[in-house]
């Protein structure tokens, strides 16, 4: 069901199809009042119309199911398959992430911050947080190319933190 | 659902391999996106600006302002953090001094026979070896029309980055840095700017200055070495990874560190080398993260090695495990 109304947003299915599909999306209470939404959801959230309020509990759900989906994206063949098997929450945090990526294609600006956090918190969970080594990252700094920022910008990579860690 | 199909698409794109049919497009948009890497290095040195910038990794959003100016006796800066504990950071020429009030320490980077601050600039044409280098769109930041530059790593030793220059002055206004998963690992981005005119040479004074009778003060008291005629070497470095300077220093409370910077002219990778100690003995060995920097530290023959930098994990790793000490006899 989700994979052939993924298909008719698509535009991939015929005429016909389509007025099957919509006829079973009348009949199918459940899939109305969750799936539907969620799809509405993932074109607002890329169109930047999503609200604050939404991306509180968005952030709430993904909080009690840590889905780790972050490399997903990459492969568009396999993109439908891992789409429908993810749950709802999880596929907010898709598309958020996914609408981050894609940001420069918009102009919003909220968005790019909850799709970095999302991805962020998926991502750092497998390696531990260094200890003790501020001072040598702060004395790394002088040394970080222009990638980042040119002169002392990237010193506040670090200052805040050894504030804050003494 | 088409949009997301759309964007799915062009992010699969942006990763797949070369079309050859793309390649002369690709070639102008090459050398112009060099270009535009030169204009940075220009206008970074020649610029007088003040602003207000945001840095941003994870949930950790931190507002700083940074003034800017060049004048008869060099460059001085001065970066402020503006949210959460205040700290301080002024540059004057070569020198740099990270002002920390609550802890009342001032740490004082300096080399002593001192090297062009920020010595690492790139070779447009080294990079393109390691990097597909491209133009982007262009976009408008901190009320200023910007053009996007795109560095995609060919492998996944490096990060990738995108940066958006001021169409104008040249000046980068933003910085996006990328890991192997093409998450943003952290970004800069000037909110507010103004390019040029004059700036009063108080803007780059330290309030603490002269405040600082009771400061405990760290200074880096770096001095160029040659560690490698001491026996330490760096085994394996990732490709287009070079030497760029070869330090004794004093980090935080220890003295006499050994430093080694490696870079492929956007990423940068430092190499300590220290004697064990009870301080140091404490180090949690192996592969940790701290913000946007990738940490590995190991023991090797009583000293240990702590390798840090910008880049990934895999990076670290190799260039940590490729440390060795080969004493003379």
């Amino acid at each position: 069901m989700k994979e052939q109304v993924s298909a008719m947003v698509d535009g991939e299915l015929t005429d016909h199809e389509c007025e099957d599909c919509v006829q079973r999306i009348r009949e199918d209470r459940d899939f109305r009042e969750e799936t539907w939404e969620v799809y509405h959801l993932i074109g607002d959230t890329l169109r930047g119309l999503i609200a604050p309020p939404v991306v509180a509990r968005v952030r709430a759900k993904l909080a009690q199911e840590p889905v780790v989906l972050a490399a997903r994206f990459a492969k568009p063949s396999t993109h439908r398959a891992a789409w429908v098997a993810l749950s709802a929450a999880a596929s907010i945090a898709a598309v958020a992430l996914v609408g981050w990526m894609a940001l420069p294609l918009f102009s919003g600006s909220s968005q790019q911050w909850v799709g970095t956090k999302v991805a962020e918190s998926q991502q750092r969970t497998a390696v531990p947080r260094a200890q003790g080594v501020d001072d040598y990252l702060l004395a790394h700094q002088r040394f970080t190319p222009s990638s980042a920022m040119s002169g002392i910008a990237p010193y506040v990579r670090t200052v805040s933190e050894e504030n804050q860690s003494r | 659902m088409r949009a997301l199909v759309v964007v799915a698409a062009a992010v699969a794109a942006s990763s797949a391999t070369y079309h050859p049919t793309a390649a002369l497009a690709a070639q102008e948009s090459s050398a112009d996106a060099v270009m535009w890497l030169q204009r940075i290095y220009t206008a970074s040195d020649r610029l007088n600006y003040t602003g207000i910038f945001v840095y941003q990794r994870g949930d950790q959003v931190k507002t700083s302002s940074i003034v800017h100016l060049v004048d008869s006796q060099g460059v001085h800066e001065r970066l402020e953090t503006l949210d959460g504990a205040p700290s301080e950071v002024l540059r004057s020429n070569e020198e740099v001094k990270c002002y920390l009030p609550q802890t009342m320490t001032l740490k004082i980077d300096r080399q002593i026979g001192s090297r062009p601050f920020m010595g690492i600039r790139a070779d447009p044409q080294e990079l393109a070896k390691y990097y597909h280098i491209r133009k982007g769109e262009t976009e408008r930041i901190a009320g200023l029309e910007c053009q996007a530059i795109i560095f995609e790593p060919k492998d996944n030793m490096r990060y990738g980055h995108k940066l958006w220059v001021d169409v104008n002055s040249g000046m980068q206004l933003k910085a996006k840095t990328f890991d192997e998963n093409h998450e943003l690992v952290e970004q800069f981005t000037f909110t507010q700017i103004q390019v040029g005119g004059r700036i009063d040479k108080e803007l780059v004074r330290s309030r603490y200055a002269g405040k600082g009778r009771d400061w405990r003060i760290e200074r880096s008291g770096m001095v160029a070495a040659d560690l490698a005629s001491n026996g330490w070497l760096l085994g394996s470095l990732p490709p287009g990874y070079e030497k760029v300077t070869e330090l004794k220093r004093n980090v935080g409370a220890t003295a006499d560190v050994g430093h080694i910077v490696v870079s492929d002219g956007l990423a940068a990778v430092s190499v300590f080398i220290e004697p064990l100690t009870d301080k140091v003995t404490q180090a949690p060995l192996g592969l940790s993260r701290q913000g946007a920097a990738n940490v590995y530290i190991k023991r090797l023959a009583n000293h240990l090695v702590t390798v840090v930098g910008e880049v990934p994990a895999d990076s670290v790793k190799l260039i940590a495990n490729g440390v060795e000490f080969h004493p003379r006899q």
